[in-house]
């Protein structure tokens, strides 16, 4: 009665094409997710980088603050003889106990180290482990009349510090 | 850093920008490692390229907000807030510092 209608015969199985779109997908689906994971870690990575840097100058900056603030007086940088404010590497000065004590930056290290003039007898010696590592650039500068005012500017892996210190102690 | 005690004003916001800062505000100079004031550095990006772009990537401006106290005969005290302003993340981010500056 109906000769053009034939039943159609039931699949099984897949093609070739639908497996290749299948597959196209999961590739494009799972590039994506790849990147985005990758662009986390990237992100984290940088984050934890920053944290780093900024750990190591607080740690660098509390050390020196804390002897800086209750220091007799400084010896170095003090301000030009036109009272321009100097600016040095390092920093010297008398602690309240009368030693001299100098912090000082040691490029070919990255390294802020710290030494020691006794007052009295006694030899002078450096720390044996260095106050702070991995620093690209430290400046301490003299910016009052009375030299009383030490301002700390550090960079550490891009990442920046910059701290004051005004002596009660002179 | 260090200012004279009459120079202490009000600095209103949005306040004055560390980088590229006038001569005699808190951040001009920045640093000197010369003999005299010739050798002066500002925070700018000839002098200073790597921390001119991060405070200038993120804006960064301090303003004064001054308060007078006199107790009479000469003596005086401003009470100095220091606020610094900077941009994160298109936030306006703020730290605030307040100060008592003796004229004496």
């Amino acid at each position: 009665m109906y000769p053009h209608y034939k039943t159609k015969s039931i699949k099984k199985g897949v093609t070739l094409v639908e497996i290749l779109v299948a597959s196209a997908i999961l590739a494009f689906i799972g590039g994506i997710v790849g990147h985005w994971f990758f662009l986390q870690r990237e992100y984290q990575g940088r984050i934890f980088a920053i944290s780093d840097s900024q750990q190591t100058i607080r740690q660098a900056s509390w050390a020196m603050m804390q002897e800086l603030r209750t220091a007799r007086s400084v010896l170095l940088p003090r301000i030009n003889s036109d009272k321009s404010i100097r600016s040095d590497s390092k920093v010297v000065f008398k602690n309240f106990a009368g030693d001299i004590i100098c912090y000082y930056y040691v490029a070919s290290t990255r390294e802020l180290r710290r030494c020691k003039v006794p007052n009295g007898p006694g030899t002078p010696s450096i720390d044996n482990e260095p106050v702070a590592s991995n620093i690209d650039q430290i400046t301490f500068t003299a910016s009052d009349d009375g030299n009383r005012l030490i301002d700390i500017f550090m960079e550490v892996n891009g990442t920046f510090g910059l701290e004051s210190v005004f002596l009660m102690n002179e | 850093m260090a200012m004279p005690f009459e120079d202490i004003v009000e600095v209103p916001p949005p306040g004055i920008a560390l980088y590229d800062a006038p001569a005699g505000t808190f951040f001009g100079p920045f640093i000197n490692t010369s003999g005299s004031s010739s050798g002066e550095k500002f925070i700018t990006q000839g002098n200073m390229p790597e921390f001119y772009s991060y405070l200038a990537q993120h804006d960064f401006r301090y303003s004064l907000s001054v308060s007078n106290v006199s107790f009479g005969d000469g003596d005086e005290i401003k009470s100095v807030g220091i606020l610094v302003s900077w941009i994160e993340n298109n936030k306006n981010m703020m730290y605030r510092l307040y100060v008592y500056v003796p004229s004496l």
